[in-house]
């Protein structure tokens, strides 16, 4: 199996260019504002982003998120993406949320598949900076073109922030460590610049 | 707080769980013309180096008490660009075999006066592949081999005979010791990449 990293490359900064691109339009998409309101005009697509209504009347976003973004794993060299899928747990004004991921990442001695199911807590959800942490498990896979090795079992923690833009766009940084406690142990460490949209 | 920690506890569970316990290697860098001296040969211990131009000697300085049995195996990166390099390892001291003339014709100079050589062949042609968790890198390896070294002044040579050029990493000990996080990530561009 032969892997090209320039290409990862260039399909994340594609997507986070025609994400930056649909986010540059007018930000008349902010739920916070009346829908009725000659000010802020709205369209089907974004009253459907005001899925609930707290008791003061804002606007809580919806509860799905997925993120995309460029990685970059600085234990075991490898670039490439990864891919998460968040859904807010409780009701409005959680900070849990269930995370979903995936990942590929080409190296020059391997290709890294991250898969895993983690917690996250996002705070100021409703706010511009919304940092959060998590925890969670995470099942390691090494490809070469010859034998695959696994690392299963690995516990990993990540720090970051999100930016809204509006509603439903935000981009943002991040980063995780992680440690094989069962199998072939070893530390990891990755870092990731995300773009991620609610829906 | 506990309304917006509903997960604490399974996350400090998680970190306990998560807890160091494991010690590794002890990674160094080798520079040639160098010589390194291992201070206790038993602790286990990876010596990253690299041939930039393919006629560097690097040389690493053991003195047992007694003879010991010490497992050494000799790693490059699995990359394209190391196909074809295969650099070898020698162990020179009191008492080992004289060299054939073969062996000869392989080093990189003359051997010390009265010294006898174990050279580390390649056990498969196709070199064994390994994957190293703790840098999370792929080698190939020559195959671990226990050599005897016989107590006094031993050394251990590394050359590149066909004069490629590349990284290596020689590996040799038994137990396993603490990590200095110092002198890791001071030379972190030696082990990582």
């Amino acid at each position: 199996m032969r892997t090209d990293a320039p290409i990862a490359a260039h399909l994340t900064f594609g997507i986070a260019a025609a994400v930056l691109v649909a986010t540059s339009a007018p930000p008349n998409a902010r739920a916070d504002a009346p829908a009725s309101s000659p000010e802020a005009p709205t369209t089907n697509a974004q009253d459907a982003d005001v899925s609930e209504d707290d008791d003061d009347g804002a606007s809580i976003r919806s509860p799905r998120t997925v993120t995309a973004g460029l990685e970059m794993s600085l234990v075991g060299l490898s670039f490439g993406q990864r891919a998460e899928f968040l859904w807010r747990m409780g009701g409005p004004g959680s900070v849990s949320h269930l995370r979903l991921h995936a990942g590929a990442l080409a190296g020059p001695e391997l290709v890294f598949v991250p898969m895993g199911i983690g917690y996250r807590a996002l705070f100021r959800e409703d706010m511009t900076v919304q940092p959060f942490v998590g925890l969670g498990y995470e099942a390691h896979f090494f490809l070469t073109d010859g034998p695959v090795y696994s690392q299963l079992a690995s516990i990993y923690a990540e720090l970051g922030c999100a930016f809204a833009i509006d509603d439903r766009f935000s981009v943002g940084p991040a980063l995780s460590l992680d440690w094989t406690f069962a199998g072939e142990r070893g530390p990891g460490l990755q870092t990731r610049l995300f773009t991620g949209l609610r829906f | 707080m506990s309304k917006r920690w509903p997960f604490l506890p399974l996350v400090l569970a998680l970190f306990w769980l998560s807890s160091d316990r494991a010690h590794a290697h002890q990674p160094r860098v080798l520079e040639p013309g160098e010589p390194f001296v291992v201070e206790d040969p038993l602790l286990s211990a990876a010596l990253y180096g690299s041939f930039e131009g393919g006629d560097e000697f690097f040389e690493v300085e053991v003195e047992p008490t007694a003879p010991l049995a010490l497992p050494i195996e000799l790693l490059v990166p699995r990359r394209d660009a190391y196909e074809n390099h295969r650099p070898l390892f020698a162990i020179i001291g009191p008492g080992l075999p004289a060299p054939t003339q073969a062996v000869e014709a392989l080093l990189p100079r003359a051997l010390p006066e009265g010294a006898g050589i174990l050279v580390g062949r390649y056990e498969r042609e196709d070199r064994e592949v390994i994957f190293e968790s703790f840098t999370r890198r792929i080698f190939w390896t020559n195959g671990v081999t226990a050599f005897v070294l016989p107590a006094g002044d031993v050394r251990i040579w590394i050359w590149s005979p066909s004069g490629t050029t590349g990284d290596f990493v020689l590996g040799f000990g038994v137990e396993e010791g603490g990590q200095d996080l110092g002198e890791i990530f001071s030379s972190w561009g030696s082990y990582a990449y």
